[in-house]
């Protein structure tokens, strides 16, 4: 099968190059989903009903060169692999539409750090999980669950390729990676706690780190080989500038990002920073990954013009209107605010267009329609 | 400058200032003094965060510190009244869960003196309104992530104006995307890009 247009603009513009328009891909499936009038429950249990929804959408405002992260089909999954389950709609008296949502809880303690690089991370996750989620301990059970989550995520896959025929690209997929850091904050120890370990606890939190990376490059590599899409989402918010010093980034967090960077990039995958708060100030640290392989995507936080200059040579930067734009401000601003990033983050090319972060669940349909023209409007590369 | 107590503080050795607070306390050392120590030391670390030599982790870590070193004297404390430096009710609007800047500014206002209510999260406005008439405070904090909650911020703002309480009740919100147009949009006062300004703020407001 030929690769689409949309497909060779994102590539061209991952390579730093110039394609013949900038890309416009955004992180869409919330908005999308309340807009075609399906509930977040329909939109994260039932694809079909999802890609209905991005359709429909779609016909209404515009159509997009692709959709970064979608939990579109993966409420399962999500479900399924999360230690510390989250809210989710329509599951433990939350209500059918509500957005899913993380608890920050701590499932583990800290001296478990040892036990994840003594006993390995895979053993003990499952093992964890088994705790967490009781039911799963009966056979029969975890065999019924865990066959619907393969359905799941293979029906996922297909709906994968059905945009792809469509010319709307799934920029990562359901490829998920995190550093073992970003991990364990999240999933396993909670915001506080982990902050506290990294004082408390370095060496340990290196040694499950070190334990614990390769079972996350594992899962990537299951959404490449599942979807067929070389690039995988490598999610970053806790050892952000805004919240970790770079003493602290230099010695725990910035190994992981290059190595998790490298393994992905040494297979021909292109990761996808997805990188959440503010990053400015870790910004020259990023010279440190792989050159013109990695594509940046910052939310609104970090300052994306400063990323120009600093990594504008380096890699595809990729963002970032605002979610209280969408929501708040009217079209000629959204207008506005995506012809700079265009003329200026993207003047060179090597720049994708997108929401920063999620398109919210009540930004403007108009706003939304205003962002996808932008590119037409003002993002043709001569 | 913070005295031993607060330099170590300042380092943030954990183990350090909890041995020299107890040790303090058993020499005689005036309770109200160790945390006035306590104290200088936290008001060292909110400069250096302001002008970015420490980060979040530090603002944090040290704010843990402090609740140990305060749990400790406050065994000794007893009917020794502390003032306050004012009265803040807090937590994330009804619709939204996430709560590390909430707790953040709990922690760090309560460690700058502040008498702090926090109501948790996905707290409806009537929550807010009654803890504010309960306790009198002029403060309301209100924290969230999602673009939801700047809904339930709006109709938040107007439960305290509707219960007549807005006159004396300064509104301070938060939360990762919140902007002047957040602001205006909800009808607060103002918000607090971090904790640390959050902070300040509280205090201008309380002072």
């Amino acid at each position: 099968m030929a690769n689409s247009l949309a497909f060779e603009r994102i590539e061209a513009a991952t390579r730093l190059q110039k394609p013949d328009r900038v890309p416009f891909v955004p992180i869409i499936d919330i908005f999308a989903a309340k807009y075609a009038g399906i509930t977040q429950h329909e939109m994260m249990f039932d694809i079909d009903k999802a890609d209905y929804s991005l359709l429909r959408t779609m016909n209404d405002l515009g159509w997009i060169d692709g959709f970064s992260l979608s939990y579109g089909g993966l409420g399962s999954l999500l479900e399924f692999i999360i230690p510390n389950p989250p809210m989710m709609p329509g599951l433990r008296g939350m209500p059918d539409d509500v957005e899913w949502m993380f608890m920050e809880k701590s499932v583990m303690e800290p001296s478990e750090y040892r036990d994840i690089a003594e006993r390995g991370a895979l053993r003990w996750t499952v093992e964890k999980v088994l705790q967490t989620h009781p039911h799963l301990k009966s056979p029969s059970t975890l065999v019924r669950e865990g066959s619907g989550v393969v359905h799941d995520l293979m029906k996922v896959g297909r709906s994968a390729k059905t945009w792809r025929r469509r010319g709307v690209e799934p920029l990562v997929a359901a490829n998920l990676v995190f550093t073992p850091m970003e991990w364990m904050s999240m999933m396993l120890r909670g915001f506080n706690d982990f902050l506290f370990d990294m004082f408390r606890h370095p060496e340990e939190i290196k040694a499950a780190s070190d334990a614990y990376k390769k079972t996350l490059w594992w899962i990537g590599m299951a959404g490449v080989l599942t979807s067929g899409v070389k690039r995988v989402f490598m999610g970053g918010t806790r050892t952000s500038a805004t919240v970790i010093s770079p003493k602290q980034f230099e010695e725990l967090a910035l190994p992981e990002w290059q190595e998790t960077s490298e393994y992905f990039v040494k297979r021909g995958i292109t990761p996808m920073l997805h990188l959440d708060s503010d990053w400015t100030a870790f910004l020259p640290y990023l010279k440190h990954l792989p050159a013109r392989k990695c594509i940046l995507n910052l939310d609104g936080t970090s300052n994306i013009f400063k990323a120009k200059e600093i990594l504008g040579d380096h890699m595809c930067i990729m963002g970032d209107v605002p979610a209280p734009l969408l929501k708040l401000g009217e079209p000629d601003e959204v207008d506005e605010y995506c012809r700079r990033l265009i003329k200026e983050v993207g003047a060179d090319g090597g720049f994708i267009l997108s929401s920063g972060c999620s398109v919210p669940i009540d930004a403007k349909p108009e706003n939304v329609k205003a962002m996808i023209a932008s590119v037409n409007r003002y993002g043709k590369y001569k | 400058m913070a005295g031993e107590i607060g330099n170590l503080l300042v380092e943030l050795e954990e183990d350090k200032v909890l041995d020299s607070v107890r040790a303090s306390l058993n020499d005689g050392v005036e309770p109200i003094a160790v945390v006035e120590e306590l104290r200088d030391g936290m008001s060292e670390i909110g400069k250096r965060f302001e002008a970015k030599d420490y980060y979040l982790s530090e603002l944090i870590m040290s704010a843990e510190i402090f609740k140990q070193a305060m749990e400790i004297i406050e065994t000794k404390l007893s009917g020794a009244s502390q003032a306050t430096k004012g009265t803040v009710v807090l937590g994330t609007v009804q619709g939204d869960i996430h709560d590390i800047g909430k707790n953040i500014v709990a922690s760090i206002l309560r460690c700058e003196g502040f008498e702090v209510h926090d109501l948790g999260v996905d707290v409806p406005p009537e929550k807010f309104v009654a803890k504010l008439e309960e306790t009198g405070a002029g403060l309301l904090a209100l924290s969230g992530l999602l673009t939801i909650a700047f809904d339930t911020m709006k109709t938040t703002v107007e439960a305290v104006t509707a219960a007549g309480l807005r006159d004396r009740v300064r509104v301070i919100i938060g939360g990762g995307p919140v902007n002047e147009a957040v602001v205006e949009f909800t009808g607060a006062d103002t918000f607090g890009k971090d904790a640390s300004e959050a902070v300040r703020l509280a205090a201008q407001y309380t002072g």
